[in-house]
């Protein structure tokens, strides 16, 4: 497994004529690569991660492992995803702690679990059963979400918290889709940030939203807001270095433009003072 | 307390549209809060679907306008819940349902794209080249089979279908597809890992369907008699054949 610092950004399709052929290398540490895109037989999608991967660290990150499902886990796509990961040797491997759909329907989205006791049993053996095919840790991020439900009886960041300790797994700390579900829940986003374990935390998300009516949806759509940014500082300030990358899957600007964004989490995470960085 | 799958199932229905069956197990300040919250998930559902449609047939879309093809999409989406883990592979039926729901120049158009997609990401293979095929002795060709590159892909489709594609490409407005009676053979692939298709002739499109049913080389030469005279065939064959490799279209030969 290789080792991976600094700032990212989610590869992109539209990206890859200056990300690869560009006359000067861009300034981004390293890419997340959406698992699934690269999930098909060959042409054009695998030969451009091979090329990016030639010269930058990448992850993988993947969006309908279903890790909550009631379904059987996938072996087919677990075998798919542990072959992707040897050709291409990724830091690490994350989804999201989440559900996909059930009774083989996928609705293609990160649907929430309730926070409770037997759904954290559920979770966690699945977690180690996925660990143990893939030969490696998992990391799993939080999702935003809109609903919550009755029968929860734990807060979300206690929920995330026992997972990664009982499932020995990493978290990918999504901190626009703590901001969101916090907006959505009347939480307090930096008491969740503050639950979690600093150890666990292999890799921050930043991105942007929208608002519907009363809600906050989780579109990356839109640059990084002010409140994100804020709490970013934050979870740096408590976290230390962690690596960071910016997320845009919609109305996706000029390369230079999510690399200016990204040098505002480099002139963030410069400045926190060196005290108080986690050991 | 309810069960983690039948909680599952009960969302999932909400979000397909089919019953208000999640609004119970979700926490809001009244019913309006539940069903407006429950409501982002099944907006999220159709829209992101009907988006992955439109992204994988730009062309129909451009054909039909936004709205008539949306109107289709949903139509997709509210009959064809999603069997697959990767989106990529969700529009697998469109073109059939397009066929149906609308007309088949429309089902064809969809076709011709699904399979446009389908060459850009097939299986890499190698692509033989017209000197390994010199170094294959005489004596072999009686025998010999030839491997279409795994992109290959054979389909007769409404005469106006590709050059309809084409005007929509080259105007990238929307576009009438004209509605003739008679059918055209196209070869559709992938070169230099970007998709490709051609119109062919009947006997050009007959010897690449026997090659795709893995008949030998010979047998293609004898199936071009219906077309041309014994010795013409042979001649017919070798000239599709350095075509073919000129198009990369075959990846090897095995005897």
């Amino acid at each position: 497994m290789t080792s991976l610092l600094g700032f990212g950004l989610g590869l992109r399709p539209v990206h890859y004529p200056d990300i690869l052929d560009a006359a000067q290398r861009p300034r981004i540490d390293w890419f997340e690569a959406i698992t699934e895109n690269y999930l098909v037989p060959g042409g054009r999608p695998p030969a451009n991660l091979d090329r990016v991967r030639r010269d930058w660290p990448v992850v993988l990150h993947g969006v309908s492992l279903s890790i909550g499902g009631t379904d059987p886990l996938d072996l087919g796509y677990l075998a798919q995803v542990r072959s992707l990961a040897q050709r291409i040797d990724p830091a690490w491997i994350s989804d999201h702690l989440c559900w996909t759909g059930v009774d083989g329907a996928n609705l293609h989205d990160l649907l929430p679990l309730p926070y409770r006791e037997d759904v954290l049993d559920h979770v966690v053996d699945r977690i180690r059963r996925v660990q143990d095919f893939l030969g490696r840790r998992l990391v799993l991020e939080n999702v935003s979400s809109y609903a919550a439900f009755r029968e929860s009886d734990l807060t979300e960041w206690e929920f995330v918290s026992l997972i990664a300790a009982r499932a020995d797994c990493d978290l990918l700390l999504d901190v626009n889709n703590v901001y969101v579900s916090a907006c959505n829940h009347g939480f307090d986003a930096h008491e969740y940030i503050a639950a979690l374990p600093p150890q666990r935390i292999r890799q921050i998300h930043l991105a942007g939203h929208s608002t519907d009516g009363d809600r906050l949806i989780d579109t990356h759509d839109a640059p990084i807001v002010e409140p994100v940014w804020d709490l970013y500082r934050h979870t740096i300030e408590r976290l230390g270095a962690v690596p960071t990358m910016i997320e845009r899957d919609d109305h996706i600007p000029a390369l230079a433009d999510l690399i200016a964004e990204l040098d505002r989490a480099r002139r963030i995470a410069a400045r926190v003072p060196v005290a108080s960085l986690a050991a | 307390m309810t069960s983690l799958a039948t909680l599952q199932r009960e969302f999932q229905a909400d979000v397909m549209g089919d019953t208000d069956a999640a609004t119970g197990h979700v926490v809001g300040s009244s019913d309006t809060d539940v069903r407006a919250r429950l409501d982002v998930y099944r907006h999220a559902y159709g829209a992101r679907l009907v988006e992955v449609l439109a992204a994988d047939f730009p062309a129909l879309r451009g054909s039909l306008g936004p709205d008539r093809f949306a109107t289709l999409a949903h139509g997709y989406v509210r009959s064809n819940p999603s069997r697959h883990r990767n989106v990529r592979w969700y529009g697998a039926d469109f073109a059939t349902f397009v066929a149906g729901a609308h007309d088949t120049a429309a089902g064809d158009l969809a076709r011709l794209e699904w399979m446009l997609g389908l060459a850009f990401d097939a299986a890499d293979a190698p692509v033989l080249t017209h000197t390994s095929l010199a170094t294959i002795p005489p004596e072999e060709w009686a025998t010999v089979r030839l491997v279409a590159h795994p992109s290959a892909q054979r389909a007769d489709l409404l005469s106006d279908t590709a050059p309809a594609w084409r005007r929509i490409q080259l105007a990238e407005t929307a576009e009438t597809i004209e509605h003739p009676t008679g059918t055209t053979p196209l070869v559709v692939w992938r070169k230099h890992l970007d998709p490709h298709f051609r119109s062919l002739d009947q006997d050009e499109a007959w010897a690449i369907d026997a090659i795709l049913r893995g008949e030998s080389f010979a047998a293609v030469c004898e199936g071009l008699c219906e077309w041309h005279d014994p010795e013409d065939a042979a001649n017919r064959a070798a000239t599709l054949l350095g075509n073919w490799i000129g198009d990369g279209l075959i990846s090897s030969v095995y005897p």
